[in-house]
């Protein structure tokens, strides 16, 4: 009986033990911070816009697709024939989810979505690079935007806050979107410092004149000229930028802050140990896939032939050729191999050169973990930004005007000035030139695309120089069709016409 | 004990006057020795009665001149005893082997088989334990209707379970409930612990389970002891185990002709390898290579019992051994159990469970499945992928083994024996599986349970790998990665339940609060580069490579308040209804808390004065509902956080040189804070029935149900702004779910000759009613462009081109001349498909066909890869000491996809693989399979019908003959020899045509993951 009662005891014991042991349901996540928690601080919007910029160097993005993806549309460069992965490049209705195109998408709109992240969250956070922060972020927004548009058309969709996993954007009417990006960076060239008002240890964010130049391409490819006539002044009178002596350290992995860059994309110069195999380009532009490089794009021959249009003052071709392509005369070696080894397995066995130009030579030999290497990668080069004047000007009516800023281009390259050259020029005779110009000056830079475009002349007629064009379509092939994917999640969204 | 004896004794001295009256005493116990309280004892022809007490006594007076008692109880025969001049008689009663009089659990407490009222299966166990597995839950496979099962042969792996088919997409595994404790993972237990399974299948039935219900339930509950002297079984098994089945592949000359076609026919240079300059004497056949191994697999058990008045104990311990039937792999599993009880007082008992498992899992990289260990491809593929021009070894490799080369003979498969060689990982997990429970009978009927269980683990994995090249153009680092996990979960049961019988009433009440706390802890590190190739020392501290390291911790909780009442009227009119009200931390306050509710109730008409139909011995009506949930999600995932890493992740490098600047943004895993259970709601009619006196039983089951909210990985549009597409779970889907199962078993003795039969057979079918948006299709990453989940279907049709043959001359001649496919104009001998939709010139769908074939617009949706009937039967023959068994299981209604054949003759892969032998493409005028084409999106290398395959089978599963020979000195000594996975009839041209798809979404495409063995088996089996 004793005993019984011990044990009735225990039990009661144990029952309380029972009650107050009870377990919390509200539990909190010990392994990261919240959404809710989080954007309180500058600093935390500062880091927002960092995450940005990282979007800069997705693999759909500057990482490596988008040079090849624009360069591949345009008629400076040209893809494999026989393989699905490019066929956007011959125009040819492909299945919209394909990689390339899948990914541009994907990765630009999630740059629009970490930027507006910055933008809407700091408008309830104190602090004085706030604003600056925040124009960072509309910068990106508008490139990106400025891109998506050259590639998939203007009615795609319509982003300008925060999404939520419910929101499903409207199909942006014509002009919407350049209204968007306008507003944005009308809005942010005051609040952005000047290049120079950046420490060193900032080199890279983007400033005033990188805001102004993006601007004046936007107004440039609407035919805004009037527009774009004053930023393009404000940058070459800033005297923030200049050319440097020579044309091929603007392609090295120099180390410094180059002034001529006017907005730069860093990729780490250490390769992969510092990081994950992120931050460093890849190579799409190598002749093959040969050496742990991918080779996915070769200039068309006419990038080439443009070369050999004129000598230099000395004599000697044009100096931007070996800065731009890998060619016959090519005297340095591609990863360590000679002319001669690579030719004749180029991809496109119809062309004898490779682009050279922001093609990495670094590569660790047998082990393919290593595709990539850390050259900067100029988005907007000053020596675009004055050819863009000069092309300004000459629309302006102000040709004479327009000589220097193309001499000044030349010149560094030490070619004749073209005042002295081609003296004289009518507005269409300088347009003209110009656009020879920028091919010598540019390519391998992603800007054919939007000149084409610019000019009108992103058409079947490219055919003549890019064979991929003999399938392009006049009126559907201008703009690509909208990832299939995005159609079927979006029933905003319609697909654009021919596609 | 003592106190029952005195007042024994004072009633006899009491009644001791009344000579013409005399006392009988005694006490019931049943064959296994256990006493059976509440027998009635009833002196025949009498008005005077008793039953036994707690302890299984009774006493009785009797007339002096004595008579006859009746002793009667539910579940045992009714004895009858002359009582002569006995004063004493102890009684072993004989279970009624009438199986609604058994005993069964059912959650939180027992019922009488026969007052069941939902879809309830009460399992054979001894049937199972024919099955050679090393866990309890694979040897359901084929046994129980509605209940599904697909093993592998992969050593270690445990069968996926599946009650009533996949409602879910994100988790259909049952709820496992191991003498009272709650798992979602199968346990694997010892199956010769098990003492018995119960399977919940319907709603009403699993409803005390509430929030972790819908996917049905297992109860498994394990041995105790058994009264009487110690009991000591030996139990030993050794078998041989092969990979049955090969698919016949094309020799290298056979190879080399298609391919160099199919660089001609693509305008592509031909692969030199394949061309003039290959060495006809390489022929490798990989699949022989791989498969080509006889494993050894044993089983030793050994189990004590034994009980005394007070305490109880059952003691076992088991070795596991199976190696794998490729080579490598290898399994070890040893495990030891104990079981006790004991009685503190006449109404309070203690006891615990417990069982310490620790296994080790030797692995072959790749061989789960495709994709699995980063890149390196399954020896299941490789065996395909593989080209026959290569050779094993080849020298003037990097690491000597023969790869692909780019321009001869393309392939990105991994050499497998090269795998094999440079590969290795290792597991090893220790696991704790137990409870200590206390049981207090407060007043009569009147019952307490106090129960603390805990369920956890350590695990460690541990892989490493040489530097070296195992395939084409790709050299790899020396690399070792290690993960180590805990995981642990703590149970608290409090249980009040009464029980009382009123005349023909009898009710039972049962009340419950439970609590479950979970956390689990993770550290991993991994070293790449850092090894050269002479160490034998893999251990992260001896790399010279940089180090990663990562580590997170997770917690989880439920609440559970539950009751249920059982009431039925004579034995004819039975009603049963639970609730249970459960709070999980997994979700937002808001959501947190769900009650699950259900109702059932059973008519036995057979009991009804007129009932009069002579061979129907019970006939018994049920019907239940019920709402049961589930919550396939994990942790946190109401919350949408900020990815904030220290290197990569979201970082940019500011500044000239190379210096990382930390960022933020929001995670692309977008979170909905209004995520909530999914939920079904089920109602089940279910009929029994038994006649021949009893020799044959049964039962039927039809259940109509809605699947609702169910959690669906709903993708978001790339506008959102996540890099991957963010896909958060949503309660986005509903389906309508119904099906039926039947099961019947007759059983008849003739002498010595006895034999038994039992069958059974299910249907289930899924359709989806409802997708979140107004959509039409659920479209995701976790959905193959082969299949769909489309309003108004079966999850997981198949999405195909309709495959019409081949192109002829006449054909060709008779197309429009803008008629195309993916683009092209067709040749002669390429791929016809059925043209069934077109677009207009705004591009949207019109459903007429254009004269367009097109990849994107021209798919159907088509098949059944759900098998119509699961099915399964057993035969039983015993004679004197020789019994048999056999047990044939399979499916039929089934469409699968073969995969094999998509991936060699290049739907998958373009022409980087080996050929099956039947495989006759169309080459130079003759054959009858597609032109072969380089090009991967040729229309050619499509995903058509003509991939799809019957997939039914009839399964000779297993067999098994033994013979008990009589000893004298040994209480049993059996010697047998069984076979499982013995005959396949399929005309499935796969590995085997038993697999389960790679996800909800997929259920008909073969994943290529390890098929299941044959085995051949001795055994020894002896008691003492």
């Amino acid at each position: 009986m004793i005993m019984s009662k011990k044990i009735t005891k225990v039990l009661i014991l144990s029952l309380l033990f029972n009650v107050t042991s009870c377990f919390e349901l509200e539990l909190e996540n010990p392994n990261t911070v919240s959404e809710a928690s989080f954007w309180k601080t500058e600093n935390d919007l500062f880091q927002g816009v960092i995450a940005a910029y990282d979007a800069l160097q997705l693999d759909g993005l500057y990482l490596g697709n988008l040079p090849v993806v624009l360069t591949g549309l345009s008629d400076d460069g040209t893809g494999e024939s026989t393989n699905e992965f490019y066929a956007p490049f011959r125009f040819k209705i492909f299945n919209s989810n394909i990689y390339l195109s899948e990914y541009l998408w994907l990765h630009f709109y999630a740059m629009i979505g970490r930027s507006y992240q910055v933008i809407d969250k700091g408008s309830s956070i104190e602090g004085e690079n706030v604003k600056n922060i925040q124009a960072e972020a509309k910068f990106l927004v508008a490139l990106a935007y400025f891109n998506l548009i050259a590639v998939y058309g203007e009615n795609i969709a319509f982003v300008d806050r925060i999404q939520e996993a419910s929101d499903f954007p409207k199909r942006a009417e014509n002009g919407e979107l350049y209204n968007l990006i306008e507003n944005l960076l009308n809005e942010a060239i005051p609040e952005l410092r000047l290049a120079s008002e950046y420490s060193e240890a900032d080199y890279g964010r983007a400033s005033k004149g990188s805001a102004q130049a993006l601007l004046a391409k936007i107004y440039m490819q609407q035919q805004k000229f009037e527009e774009a006539e004053p930023l393009l002044m404000d940058i070459v009178n800033s005297n923030e930028y200049e050319l440097l002596l020579s044309f091929a350290d603007n392609f090295s992995e120099n180390n410094t802050v180059n002034k001529e860059a006017v907005f730069v994309i860093n990729f780490l110069h250490d390769g992969p140990a510092i990081e994950s195999n992120f931050h460093v380009r890849h190579q799409g532009f190598s002749p093959r896939e040969k050496l742990g490089t991918y080779g996915d794009i070769q200039p068309t021959q006419f990038v080439y032939e443009s070369f050999l249009q004129e000598l230099d003052v000395d004599g000697n071709p044009d100096p931007r050729l070996d800065v731009t392509l890998f060619h016959p005369g090519s005297t340095e070696l591609f990863i360590d191999q000679p002319y001669s080894w690579w030719e004749p397995q180029f991809r496109n066995p119809e062309i004898n050169t490779a682009y050279f130009k922001y093609s990495e030579q670094e590569f660790i030999d047998g082990f393919a973990t290593k595709f990539d290497g850390g050259t900067d990668f100029i988005l907007i080069r000053y020596a675009d930004v004055l050819l863009l004047y000069a092309e300004t000007l000459n629309e302006m009516g102000k040709t004479s005007e327009a000589y220097n800023y193309v001499d000044l281009v030349r010149q560094r390259a030490n070619m004749e000035p073209l005042s002295t050259a081609q003296p004289g020029l009518s507005k269409d005779q300088f347009l003209e030139q110009l656009k020879h110009e920028r091919v010598v000056e540019l390519s391998g830079e992603v800007t054919r695309f939007f000149d084409l475009k610019r000019w009108g002349m992103y058409n079947a007629s490219n055919a003549i120089r890019d064979p991929n064009f003999e399938t392009f379509v006049n009126g559907r092939s201008e703009i690509q069709p909208i990832p299939q994917s995005e159609l079927d999640l979006n029933s905003n969204l319609i697909q654009n016409p021919g596609y | 004990m003592k106190n029952v004896f005195l007042l024994g004794l004072f009633t006899i001295i009491l009644t001791f006057p009344t000579l013409s009256q005399r006392i009988i005493t005694g006490k019931i116990i049943s064959a296994d020795g256990t006493e059976i309280p509440g027998v009635n004892v009833l002196l025949k022809d009498s008005n005077s009665g008793t039953i036994t007490d707690i302890n299984g006594n009774y006493s009785i007076k009797i007339p002096e001149e004595g008579g006859s008692l009746e002793f009667t109880y539910i579940g045992f025969q009714k004895e009858e005893i002359e009582i002569g001049s006995k004063s004493i008689i102890d009684i072993t009663l004989d279970e009624d082997l009438t199986e609604l009089k058994e005993i069964v659990v059912v959650g939180y407490g027992t019922q009488r088989k026969g007052d069941i009222t939902g879809a309830v299966a009460v399992v054979n166990t001894d049937q199972l334990k024919k099955s050679y597995s090393a866990s309890i839950t694979d040897q359901l496979q084929g046994r129980v209707a509605g209940v599904t099962v697909t093993t592998s042969g992969k050593p270690g792996s445990i069968g996926d379970i599946k009650i009533r088919g996949a409602s879910f997409f994100g988790g259909n595994n049952p709820l496992y409930v191991i003498d009272g404790i709650l798992t979602g993972d199968n346990p694997n237990l010892n199956p010769s612990d098990v003492a018995s399974v119960q399977i919940l299948k319907d709603a009403s039935a699993s409803a005390i389970y509430g929030s972790r219900a819908a996917n049905g339930v297992i109860i498994i509950t394990t041995k105790k002891g058994v009264k009487g002297e110690p009991k000591i079984n030996f139990n030993s098994t050794v078998g041989m185990q092969r990979i049955p089945s090969r698919i016949d592949l094309k020799n290298n000359f056979e190879w080399a002709e298609i391919v160099n076609a199919a660089h001609d026919n693509a305008g592509a240079p031909r692969v030199s390898g394949a061309n003039e300059d290959f060495d006809e004497n390489v022929n490798t056949d990989w699949q022989s290579e791989i498969f080509d191994n006889t494993a050894i697999t044993y089983n030793l058990n050994l189990a004590i019992t034994a009980g005394g008045e007070k305490s109880s104990v059952y003691f076992s311990i088991n070795k596991f051994s199976q190696d794998g039937a490729i080579k490598g792999p290898q399994f070890n599993r040893l495990s030891t159990r104990l079981n006790s009880e004991y009685k503190l007082t006449k109404n309070i008992t203690v006891g615990q469970h417990l069982t310490l498992g620790s296994s080790t899992i030797d692995g072959v990289a790749g061989a789960s499945g495709p994709d699995d260990d980063g890149d390196i491809i399954s020896p299941f593929s490789a065996a395909y992928e593989m080209l026959p021009v290569i050779p094993i070894f080849d020298t003037s490799q990097v690491s000597g083994y023969g790869v692909g080369q780019i321009g001869t003979a393309q392939t990105w498969s991994e050499n497998p024996i090269g795998v094999m060689d440079l590969y290795k990982n290792f597991s090893e997990n220790t696991s704790i599986l137990g409870d200590i429970y206390v049981e207090y009978e407060i007043i009569k009927g009147l019952n307490y349970r106090f129960s603390l269980g805990l369920n956890g683990g350590f695990s460690n994995f541990k892989s490493y790998n040489r530097a070296g090249q195992i395939r084409m153009s790709t050299n790899h680092f020396s690399g070792l990665t290690e993960n180590r996990s805990e995981n642990f979960e703590v149970f608290i049961e409090n249980r009040i339940s009464y029980e009382r019988t009123f005349g023909k009433n009898k009710l039972s009440i049962m009340g419950a609060i439970t609590e479950q706390k979970g956390r689990e802890k993770v550290l991993g590190s991994s070293s790449i580069g850092g090894y050269d190739n002479e160490t034998n020392f893999w251990q992260l501290s001896n790399s010279t490579g940089s180090i990663a390291s990562n580590g997170s911790e997770t917690q989880s909780a439920i609440r559970s308040y539950l009751g249920r009442l059982n009431y039925n009227f004579d034995q004819k009119y039975f009603i049963s209804a639970a609730l249970r009200n459960d709070g999980s931390s997994k979700f937002a306050p808001e959501n947190r808390w769900s009650i699950f509710p259900s109702v059932s109730g059973g008519w036995v008409i057979s009991e009804e004065n007129f009932f009069n139909v002579p061979f129907i011995d019970n006939l018994k009506f049920r019907g239940g509902y019920g709402v049961v949930g589930n919550a396939s999600i994990g942790d946190y995932e109401y919350t949408t956080t900020i990815d904030r890493t220290a290197t990569g992740g979201v970082n940019y490098n500011l500044g000239p040189t190379s210096i990382s600047t930390l960022g933020a943004t929001r995670s692309d895993m977008l979170r909905n804070a209004d995520i909530s259970w999914e939920e079904l709601k089920e109602t089940n009619l279910g009929i029994d029935i038994e006649t021949l006196d009893g020799q044959l039983f049964f039962t039927g089951d039809y259940y109509v149900g809605d699947v609702n909210k169910i959690l669906a990985q709903v993708p978001l549009p790339g506008t959102v702004g996540a890099i991957e597409r963010s896909s958060p779970s949503i309660n986005a889907v509903s389906l309508e779910r119904k099906g039926w199962e039947v099961a019947m078993s007759f059983r008849k003795s003739a002498g010595e000759f006895k034999y038994a039969f039992t069958a059974n057979m299910s249907h289930t079918e899924n359709k989806i009613t409802d997708l979140n948006y107004g959509l039409t299709e659920l479209v995701g990453t976790d959905i193959s462009s082969k299949t769909t989940a489309r309003l108004g279907y079966e999850v997981g049709k198949f999405y195909l081109l309709d495959y019409q043959g081949i192109y002829t001359a006449e054909d060709i001649a008779a197309l429009p001349a803008d008629f195309t496919v993916q683009g092209e104009t067709p040749q002669v001998g390429d791929a016809k498909y059925r043209d069934t939709n077109g677009r207009n010139e705004n591009g949207f769908l019109t459903g007429i066909p254009d004269g367009k074939i097109s990849r994107d617009d021209d798919r159907i949706i088509t098949g059944s890869p759900i098998p119509k009937i699961v099915y399964g039967f057993n035969i039983d023959l015993a004679y004197k000491l020789f019994d048999l068994s056999i047990f044939l299981q399979g499916i039929s209604g089934r469409d699968v996809y073969n995969t094999y054949y998509s991936l060699m003759t290049t739907e998958d892969f373009g022409h980087f693989t080996n050929y099956p032998q039947d495989y006759d493409p169309y080459i130079d005028g003759n054959g009858s399979d597609p032109r072969p084409h380089f090009f991967q999106g040729h229309g050619n290398n499509l995903e058509s019908t003509k991939f799809l395959e019957n997939g039914a089978y009839l399964r000779l599963n297993n067999f098994q003959l033994g013979v008990n020979i009589p000893q004298n000195r040994l209480e049993n000594l059996r010697l047998y020899v069984s076979g499982q996975n013995v005959l396949t009839f399929s005309s499935y041209r796969g590995l085997d045509p038993e697999f389960e798809g790679g996800s909800v979404f997929t259920p008909g495409l073969d994943p290529r993951s390890y098929p299941s063995v044959r085995t051949f088996m001795l055994g020894l089996d002896i008691t003492f």
